[in-house]
């Protein structure tokens, strides 16, 4: 007979690596003519299988409708297999998944259809980012002071950071048809080429999906709580190659409203 | 805090020294928008609203999670008593206690403050890994010694008793040497633990392995029983599995008279995880077991029903799938 340790390793090879020792199994479950031990087996197996694929098309809803269940799940399993739950959560069951995706990837020489194998990815990353925006701290609790562009000329010493709610990244696809359809249950259309930054915030507990000019984007992304704000903005002149004091204009205008839809918060 | 701890149950009912909640639901996120609208809305007639006395929520959905979730969660608070209920404690589990888990659960107490908690007689992983599915033990002697160790142990760190429920098991290990209802009468005995009564998943175990739900019913510690479950499974012709997503079949509500009758005024909470309906009619079967109280049998007898020929059958899994990701809230601009 096994000791409870030996039986919880024997079982848990058996349900999640489907690795089952026909006599073991006899010599420790009750089979029964209702049920045989390999069919009571084989209910965990199938469901631990089942429940997980089911947590993976959720939180890759988009991914899901747009490679079709068999590619998905083939997908799924393969990281689920590699990478099994380690954590109380199942929020952190897909954590790794764009990842997984990138790493797996089959090398291809052609970079036409380099730029193609690699959607799957961007898309996980950016529904990923969505989930991480739902859990979040957020603003919508938080005191928002109002800015406007006269008040911010006067602090060029503030600093700026993201909200834990609020994600930049860029991509080499039109993601954001995609998940209007999503959003809307209506059917999703496959992402054009289209290179593009990102936004994923979310305001008023809803999560929003932006696209970023590269300014914006540029902006967003040196707002890392340490710089200054003119600093940062001096950077982004240079690297968008874009006058500074037209970079400012544009900055003074949209910059309060970023902080009022609680995509950054200033400093304290 | 509760003065209960660690160590041997005392004299006085479990059951005496916590609330009497009366009949309450799970707290959905499917429901939110429903619940702002209705019952948490202070200017709406409270005669208007369908009746629930109280919430439970899944630990793990609010662990961490500081989003819309939290917020209604702050909002049913403020109206509600709200039990919570863990999936992954895995007291039966070989592998060290989780204190990152134990931590973040004591983190969520302390803001919820809940009535109490509870989690399940059973282990969830192995080596690290998380199978998030409540999983058999053996009944044996030195399962009960490890458990009622752990149990102890987790008692005296969140400084209150563990409420732990009846698990739905599809599988018998042969080196059990006594009954479930044996191991909990002892487990409760040696660590003053309480036990969330789930009927439905003695309905569906006594099916499962063949015993007689009623003796299982009337074999517990009575004293230690703090909350009860209902909900509906799925009958899959040699089996049935615990799929929370259906109406509480007849036999269960027959089982729920006979456990309100051992342990009267119980508090009572209905499950639904799968197909969830809209929240009023989740009331009305809510309802049922106040129904089923005043002497009347509700629901119908769950039979099992072949596919139609030709057909697979359908695929069938059990809970829980404490997932909350789902971009519920969300739209693009």
């Amino acid at each position: 007979m096994l000791n409870l340790t030996e039986l919880q390793h024997w079982f848990g090879l058996a349900v999640i690596r489907r690795e089952l020792d026909p006599d073991l199994l006899h010599q420790t479950v009750v089979g029964t003519e209702q049920l045989s031990a390999q069919q009571r087996m084989g209910i965990y197996a199938e469901g631990y299988r089942l429940r997980l694929l089911e947590c993976m098309r959720a939180e890759y809803s988009c991914l899901y409708a747009l490679l079709g269940e068999s590619m998905f799940d083939s997908f799924a399993m393969e990281y689920l297999a590699a990478r099994p739950s380690n954590s109380h959560t199942l929020f952190e069951l897909g954590r790794g998944f764009p990842a997984f995706l990138a790493a797996t990837r089959p090398a291809v020489n052609d970079p036409a259809q380099l730029r193609g194998m690699k959607m799957p990815e961007q898309l996980a990353q950016l529904e990923r980012y969505r989930v991480m925006s739902i859990r979040g701290q957020g603003v919508e609790r938080a005191l928002i002071e109002e800015l406007d562009a006269s008040l911010l000329l006067f602090q060029p010493d503030w600093v700026f950071r993201l909200a834990d709610t609020s994600f930049v990244f860029d991509t080499d696809f039109d993601f954001v048809p995609c998940i209007d359809a999503l959003d809307q249950q209506k059917t999703i259309p496959f992402p054009s080429d289209r290179p593009q930054s990102l936004l994923v915030y979310r305001y008023g507990y809803r999560i929003r999906l932006q696209r970023l000019e590269p300014w914006q984007a540029a902006f967003l992304q040196g707002c890392d709580g340490q710089a200054h704000w003119q600093q940062v903005q001096r950077q982004v002149a240079d690297k968008c190659q874009l006058d500074s004091g037209e970079l400012m204009a544009l900055l003074i205008t949209w910059l309060p409203e970023a902080v009022q839809k609680g995509i950054v918060a200033v400093v304290d | 805090m509760n003065s209960i701890v660690s160590g041997p149950a005392p004299d006085v009912a479990l059951a005496d020294a916590l609330p009497r909640l009366g009949f309450g639901v799970g707290l959905r996120n499917c429901h939110y928008e429903w619940l702002l609208k209705n019952d948490l809305d202070l200017t709406h007639e409270p005669s208007q609203s369908p009746q629930v006395d109280w919430f439970e929520i899944i630990s793990e959905n609010f662990m961490d999670n500081h989003g819309f979730a939290r917020y209604m969660l702050d909002r049913v608070r403020e109206r509600y008593p709200v039990v919570m209920h863990g999936v992954s404690l895995s007291i039966g589990s070989s592998d060290p206690l989780n204190r990152e888990y134990i931590d973040g659960l004591k983190v969520l107490i302390d803001h919820v403050k809940p009535a109490w908690i509870s989690d399940h007689i059973c282990w969830t992983g192995i080596a690290g890994v998380n199978t998030h599915d409540l999983l058999p033990l053996p009944y044996t002697e030195a399962s009960l010694r490890h458990v009622v160790q752990r149990v102890n142990e987790v008692q005296d760190i969140l400084q209150r008793p563990l409420i732990l429920e009846n698990p739905s098991t599809y599988l018998q290990f042969k080196s059990s040497d006594m009954s479930e209802w044996q191991f909990i009468n002892a487990l409760c005995e040696e660590t003053g633990c309480g036990l969330l009564l789930d009927v439905n998943n003695v309905f569906v175990s006594a099916f499962n392995h063949g015993y007689d739900p009623e003796h299982y019913i009337r074999s517990l510690p009575h004293d230690r029983i703090v909350q009860m479950h209902l909900a509906g499974p799925t009958h899959c012709g040699s089996h049935m599995i615990d799929t929370h997503d259906t109406e509480v079949p007849r036999q269960v509500w027959k089982l729920y008279q006979l456990a309100q009758s051992l342990v009267p005024d119980c508090s009572t909470l209905l499950e639904w995880d799968a197909n969830i309906p809209a929240f009023p009619v989740l009331v009305d079967e809510l309802n049922k077991a106040r129904q089923a109280l005043s002497g009347e049998l509700p629901g119908t007898d769950l039979e099992y029903q072949p596919p139609a020929s030709g057909q697979a059958a359908p695929t069938v899994v059990s809970t829980p799938i404490h997932h909350n990701l789902q971009v519920e809230y969300a739209e693009s601009d």
